[in-house]
């Protein structure tokens, strides 16, 4: 059922993403594609695999920001995304000395002390370009879960004594289950993975907005040519800080909601911060169309859809054991075969043929 | 003491990936997965043949300069006149898929080669060397000056160096472009499998302890000057110490330090300690 949920959201985006399509056409299938995903725990058993593409969304939404319209190519979102989570799970933890604090509180507070953290960094990594910045921003990916470690300001008798859980484990409980009139909303299936639709469609709105305002159209010259958007009068430190920490609100925003679920931290939680992680956000905006509107939410449903089609037709330990493979293969294969994503194909009329990748192949060799 | 030697193995690392990123252009994320491979190479060969890491070396290096040459003759080379963000991808691509393969294949266990004189010293007064420590900063010095010498004297380390200054240019004198890419692309493979023989002797490694190396590749050469090999050697020393005191002195998080480093160093002096225009 989940695959079938893939299938129709994705021919709903695409539709809604064509610009030939009439705009009361492109807006009707929008909110066929949002009434399907609010009803998906109606019609699905397991709405695992659909919050975990949800809020890839929203994650990849952030990095579309920084490396999509502003063009600066981060490699170290992953750092905000596993910060958010733990902040939040630290203002949310019940042991000793935590706050036990509700998720509507924890969650916002997470992502707006991350995008501060993450003007701090952009303030000095922006002033590099190129390499130097990719490298910088995945220095940040490789120390933040180290930082998150320091017995100097995180350990027991540090600055923030014991906010990370200090070598314990931070915990919370699942979400109770929610009761609106004659029906009961399971905690876990419905509820969360209702939030994790929420943060795919601030993602969604956001960009929307992004694209149609004067700091969109900043952003977008500041990739196109930064020297000539300052001369033209953009404001470019201020505007790529800004797109940084947007971006990096939108990481801790993902990263929160998948740290509820996992309602169990560890200081060692080497999952959150993962390459796999680092590297879907990505890869799922690269599949998509880097830049683009609906190319994040096309790019995760590609990706996800994939996953959910190998796990149907192989067995769950087999596809587990190969995963990492699976997806390091498939990162190779789109950088290579289709790197402008699936969007080629629906912004423009070019067939669908093995030609087209045989051309992207070519495009860039010497 | 112990750092120094250390540094020259880390100079080792930055020398190949400097090597690539210099002449290329290309920031090979995938270097932490060449020097995986040839760390398992030695390994193998140490625990199934017999054959001493020092005396592997000169195979294992064939045996990656063979990888890295076809590596980048049929896959990189495609996408040499793309965007920044699609060779990082690429070559993080490569590096996640040896790396997934290699945790199937071999699982997360450390592993290190251990020669029976591994863990026999030279006893100089207070000090004490390890053998292997000792004949690994001797290949790293060796390495570095033949390297030196390879691209400074010989016809096709001149090729090299003209493509790495101006491609077009160097194509009009006749130079095969995409082949002089291969072969340089081979021998900073070569030269990782060289650090990574001398890191499995040195030290334990499993699959996913490599993935630090190409951030702390990329430091020594920003340190030292993108285009010089004096560079990064220094680079590589300074960081071995940089190593050494934060383990002790300051905190376990090692990493921040080195990124700190980094960090300070390119904004305050984008072309590093020793670095200018051009290979040299």
């Amino acid at each position: 059922m989940n695959l079938a949920i893939f299938v129709a959201g994705l021919a709903l985006a695409i539709l809604a993403a064509r610009p030939q399509s009439s705009p009361g056409l492109r807006w009707a299938a929008t909110l066929g594609l949002l009434a399907i995903l609010v009803a998906a725990p109606a019609l699905s058993s397991s709405t695992s695999i659909l919050f975990d593409a949800l809020t890839a969304t929203c994650i990849a939404y952030g990095w579309n920001v920084i490396g999509g319209f502003t063009g600066y190519a981060s490699f170290g979102n992953v750092a905000f995304l596993g910060l958010g989570a733990f902040i939040a799970g630290g203002f949310m933890s019940r042991q000793p000395g935590h706050y036990a604090w509700p998720w509507f509180l924890a969650i916002p507070l997470a992502v707006i002390i991350t995008a501060i953290v993450a003007g701090g960094i952009g303030i000095v990594v922006l002033r590099l370009r190129g390499h130097y910045f990719s490298i910088a921003t995945l220095g940040v990916a490789v120390a933040m879960p180290q930082v998150i470690q320091a017995d100097a300001a995180f350990g027991a008798h540090g600055l923030f004594a014991n906010f990370f859980g200090g070598g314990l484990p931070l915990n919370f409980p699942l979400p109770e289950d929610v009761q609106v009139g004659p029906l009961t909303l399971d905690g876990n299936r419905v509820f969360l993975y209702e939030l994790g639709l929420l943060t795919a469609a601030i993602g969604w709105l956001l960009t929307w907005r992004l694209g149609k305002s004067k700091f969109g159209y900043g952003l977008i010259a500041i990739r196109e040519n930064e020297e000539a958007a300052e001369v033209m009068g953009v404001d470019t430190t201020i505007n790529k800080s800004l797109a940084y920490m947007l971006s990096a609100a939108l990481a801790a925003l993902g990263g929160a909601v998948i740290g509820y679920k996992l309602t169990n931290m560890t200081t060692e939680a080497e999952a959150l911060f993962s390459t796999t992680n680092n590297l879907q956000m990505i890869i799922i905006c690269l599949i998509g169309g880097v830049g683009t509107l609906w190319g994040p939410l096309i790019g995760a449903f590609v990706l996800f859809g994939l996953q959910e089609a190998l796990r149907t037709v192989s067995s769950n330990a087999e596809f587990l054991a190969w995963q990492g493979v699976i997806f390091a293969l498939l990162v190779v294969l789109v950088v290579l075969f289709l790197p402008r994503g699936v969007m080629l194909f629906v912004m423009s009329r070019t067939p669908l043929t093995w030609r087209v990748f045989a051309r992207n192949l070519v495009a860039h060799r010497i | 003491m112990n750092g120094l030697l250390q540094g020259c193995i880390l100079a080792l690392v930055g020398l190949g990936f400097s090597l690539v990123w210099g002449i290329l252009n290309i920031v090979n994320l995938a270097h932490a997965a060449l020097i995986m491979i040839a760390a398992y190479l030695t390994y193998f060969l140490w625990s199934l043949v017999g054959l001493d890491p020092f005396v592997s070396l000169p195979l294992s290096m064939a045996v990656l300069f063979g990888i890295g040459y076809v590596l980048q003759r049929c896959v990189i080379n495609l996408v040499m006149g793309a965007s920044i963000l699609t060779t990082f991808l690429l070559t993080f691509g490569i590096e996640a898929l040896f790396v997934n393969l290699f945790l199937r294949w071999f699982s997360a266990d450390t592993r290190q080669t251990k020669p029976i004189y591994a863990n026999v010293s030279l006893n100089l007064g207070p000090l004490y060397l390890p053998y292997t420590q000792l004949g690994a900063v001797i290949v790293a010095l060796v390495l570095t000056y033949l390297l030196y010498v390879f691209l400074d004297r010989t016809r096709t380390g001149s090729s090299i160096r003209a493509v790495g200054q101006d491609r077009i240019a160097a194509r009009l004198m006749g130079i095969n472009i995409a082949q002089t890419y291969a072969l340089t692309f081979g021998i900073g493979a070569a030269l990782a499998a060289a650090s990574g023989t001398l890191l499995s002797a040195t030290s334990g490694f499993a699959p996913n302890a490599f993935s630090a190396f190409n951030v702390l590749a990329f430091s020594v050469v920003v340190l030292g000057g993108l285009g010089s090999i004096p560079g990064v050697l220094l680079g590589g020393l300074v960081f071995g110490l940089v190593y050494e005191f934060s383990g002790t002195y300051v905190l376990a998080q090692r990493d921040v330090v080195i990124f700190a480093i980094l960090i300070l160093v390119l904004v305050l002096r984008p072309t590093g300690l020793l670095g200018r225009e051009g290979y040299r």
